[in-house]
């Protein structure tokens, strides 16, 4: 089931009023709820939500084992290496053996392996970091005690994070189920706000830009001209921040209308002057999870600039590869590892040198704000590519092509919204929060409905499976 | 009054005022959706609902702001879209492949007009459709892809890579995913694709087309469940009516059946509507049936999502969703596709001289 559906809409509404209704009967509340999402995940394929029992089963018994045995180690590693396999079987296994047969064929050597991957599960990487998360988070104490197995199970599957995040940690999120949510407590405005804007985003702009503009110059790089092609990739990174945004934005307002907070996932990412600042703006609930229970397990910062070098590299080469078991999205993960080591190596240089007032000036700031964008554009055409050929074609196409100006207006705009919308001061958002909060409630709702009549009117009628949808 | 937090009450004031006048201003909106719900109980339900709804609010004039704003987008549309656009290029591969798998392409052509000469329709058909390609040697050569994700996935991007490379070929895109002519009332391709080939006379054909038919639908109130005589007798009558318009301007065209699916329920109601098809093609001599399964997989009917090549390497041939062509996959349908697409501009050449 899609966020931007009627049946989404449909089933939302039956969520709220069922889930409010119980809302005096705590125990009875989170069993509606994991119901709820439950049937949220079996609507999509009935076949999987053992698969989903389970790896929150993993999640609660490695969380008992680590908090009542005299080796909490132990069960940490089989609960992350139980939750690691299911992943690597679903995602992983094909992508190895392919690679493994091939690099024997290169030696002259044939491997005769007949394999077939099985159907990815939607939100598998998602329900794992979940599980992961709940694990190392009880190994850490940062839980005041250990869930019970619904809470458990409802902590991995609920709904409007199951498919594609945020990545909520388990220290953040379990303690929202220790109370029920405050009746009086409802933050209806923003979270109205959330999911217009999130819609907007994801069935205008991402729709828009995917059907199209980006699918044709990435399908067919040499039938694009070049500024065609420059327009796709500025069109790509704009599509798939808006993708992304706009779903957690709708997951984020739903999760507020039931009346449990979830973390911020984008902050600007494209107005940021550093690697390192992308990241903390960008998908920030994976940054901080690999942060967490990756990059400072590898060593961290702690150890030496080597050591965190190779910390950082490694990382990132695990996050692309989280995306999925290609090697373009290694590529990416590589690229962004190799980006953040450099920046790291600069800034200990000027740091160290004490003479880089220059480097605090605003043109400075745009100058590094346009090469990081641009380095980050390039990034993406090896996600968005099916294949390293495919993404030098597209490279290709921009040396190669011809220069002309007769793009199309719509996407300009287009473009031009997803990514200079987050040159939008906060002050902007934060006044028309401000007003939407002075508004009567009819109004309000009013509003709702218009704008939500607005984005299918504006959306084009071929839709976008969401791109996180696959990781 | 200014308010971060809000009560239940006040919230569920809300969300019901913006579900009233939601269902007030998109009634449109909803009526199209109930339409293109999978046939069954709810298509059922919504339907005369959501119809019933559309004609109250629109007899009212309280669906003007839904139709103001279509009337602004329609009128914006041609400024801010994109024109479709074509793909010109051309094929060095022609002539390195037409050796290695014309035969395939032949043989199944032999056996459609074997079949057809014995079908009864033969006759009518043949009048129906121009039975010459209408290109010249000095004109650029019009091929159109069509069909469903079956030809936006996989096919189309490695079809129109193989084409670009020839100077005097114009490609022109008429596919649509999560379309076919099972529901018309979702997408009509009788209407659509006129449109979607604009000004074009295609004289080549590559037609990949079926995915999203192996359901139900309903003409009336009559529904056809998928399979039964009578759904294969107007989805039979559909891929003719389309063949007819595909090939009114004298197009010659390949249609390529649907290769075998992982979900084993499924891979056989796409057997069901491959064959269906394909006794259809067999009745027209212009029209080539191309089975992809051969290509794909030694045991022809069975799903393979990776083969070993002759080097020894893992090729994928099918997307994670085990629905799909992958490039790699659809690569092995592409000498068969373009030496078929040799001997029709052969065929053109004879033709004129």
């Amino acid at each position: 089931m899609l966020f931007p559906t009627v049946e989404f809409a449909l089933f939302f509404l039956f969520s709220l009023l069922v889930s409010w209704s119980t809302v005096r009967h705590h125990v009875l509340h989170k069993t509606v709820l994991l119901v709820l999402s439950y049937v949220f995940y079996g609507l999509w394929n009935w076949h999987f939500l053992p698969l989903l029992f389970i790896i929150s089963l993993y999640g609660w018994i490695a969380s008992l084992g680590i908090a009542s045995s005299r080796r909490p180690r132990v069960w940490l590693v089989l609960g992350i290496t139980a939750c690691l396999l299911t992943l690597a079987w679903y995602k992983y296994l094909l992508f190895f053996v392919q690679n493994l047969v091939n690099l024997a064929a290169l030696m002259d050597r044939q491997i005769g392996l007949e394999m077939e991957s099985p159907m990815l599960p939607l939100g598998i990487s998602f329900m794992t970091f979940h599980a992961i998360s709940l694990m190392m988070d009880v190994a850490r104490g940062k839980l005041r005690e250990v869930p019970s197995l619904p809470d458990a199970m409802l902590y991995v599957a609920f709904f409007p994070q199951l498919i594609a995040g945020p990545i909520l940690r388990a220290s953040q999120f379990m303690p929202q189920l220790y109370t029920p949510p405050n009746p009086n407590r409802i933050e209806t405005s923003r979270a109205l706000m959330l999911i217009a804007v999130g819609l907007f985003k994801k069935v205008v702009i991402a729709n828009s830009l995917a059907t199209l503009l980006v699918d044709d110059v990435f399908t067919h790089p040499a039938g694009s001209s070049a500024s065609q092609t420059l327009l796709g990739i500025y069109g790509y990174a704009a599509q798939i921040y808006c993708d992304f945004s706009g779903y957690t934005d709708i997951a984020i307002g739903c999760a507020l209308l039931l009346g449990y907070r979830f973390p911020d996932n984008f902050n600007n990412p494209y107005r940021s002057a550093t690697p390192q600042e992308f990241w903390r703006r960008w998908h920030i609930s994976l940054s901080i999870w690999l942060r967490e229970y990756l990059f400072i397990p590898l060593g961290g910062s702690r150890e030496g600039q080597v050591r965190t070098l190779i910390s950082l590299m490694l990382t990132m080469l695990l996050g692309g590869l989280w995306h999925g078991a290609a090697w373009n999205f290694i590529i990416w993960g590589a690229w962004h590892g190799l980006l953040l080591c450099i920046h790291r190596v600069w800034d200990d240089y000027w740091s160290a040198r004490n003479d880089d007032a220059w480097r605090y000036s605003k043109t400075w700031l745009i100058c590094s704000r346009l090469l990081l964008f641009h380095a980050v554009c390039l990034s993406w055409i090896f996600f968005r590519a099916t294949d390293f050929d495919s993404a030098l074609a597209v490279i290709n196409q921009l040396f190669v092509g011809a220069w002309s100006a007769d793009l199309p207006l719509g996407m300009l705009i287009c473009v031009g919204l997803g990514i200079g919308m987050q040159y939008i001061p906060e002050k902007f958002f934060l006044r028309l929060q401000y007003q939407a909060m002075q508004i009567p409630v009819w109004a309000l709702g009013a509003l709702f409905a218009l704008a939500l009549m607005v984005i299918e009117v504006l959306g084009p009628s071929a839709p976008a499976p969401f791109i996180y949808f696959q990781f | 009054m200014l308010r971060r937090f809000d009560s239940v009450k006040r919230m569920a004031t809300t969300v019901a005022m913006a579900t009233v006048i939601g269902l007030i201003i998109e009634a449109g909106g909803l009526s199209i959706w109930a339409q293109r719900l999978e046939v069954g109980v709810l298509r059922e339900i919504a339907n005369p609902i959501t119809q019933g709804w559309e004609q109250t609010v629109s007899f009212v004039h309280l669906d003007a702001p839904r139709r103001w704003a279509l009337e602004a987008k329609a009128s914006l549309d041609h400024v801010m879209m994109p024109e479709p656009m074509t793909a010109q290029g051309v094929d060095t591969t022609l002539q390195a492949t037409e050796n290695n798998t014309s035969t395939v392409v032949s043989q199944t052509k032999t056996n459609t007009t074997k079949k057809s000469k014995r079908s009864g329709r033969k006759a009518e058909s043949d009048i129906a459709l121009p039975v010459a390609v209408n290109f010249s040697g000095n004109e650029k050569i019009q091929i159109a892809l069509v069909g469903d994700s079956m030809m936006a996935v996989g096919l189309a991007p490695v079809l129109r890579r193989a084409l670009a490379k020839e100077e005097n070929v114009n490609t022109i895109r008429a596919y649509r995913s999560g379309t076919g002519l099972g529901r018309p009332d979702v997408f009509n391709w009788m209407e659509e694709y006129p449109k979607m080939r604009g000004v074009h006379k295609p004289h080549i054909i590559i037609c990949a087309i079926g995915a999203n038919d192996a359901q139900g639908f309903q003409i009336d109130r009559t529904v056809y469940a998928f399979g039964t005589p009578q759904w294969n007798a107007v989805y039979a009558e559909r891929v003719r009516n389309f063949l007819k318009l595909l090939g009114q301007d004298g197009a010659r065209i390949i249609w390529l059946g649907m290769p075998a699916m992982r979900e084993p329920n499924f891979s056989k109601r796409m057997m069901a509507v491959s064959a269906l098809t394909k006794s259809v093609v067999a009745e027209y001599t212009q029209v080539t049936w191309l089975d992809p399964n051969p290509f794909l997989n030694d045991e022809s009917t069975v799903f393979a999502q990776f083969r070993v090549n002759q080097k020894g390497q893992m090729i994928r041939l099918r997307g994670d969703d085990g629905i799909h062509l992958s490039d790699e996959g659809a690569a092995y349908l592409l000498p068969s596709i373009l030496s078929w697409i040799q001997a029709q501009q052969k065929f053109a050449v004879q033709k004129s001289n």
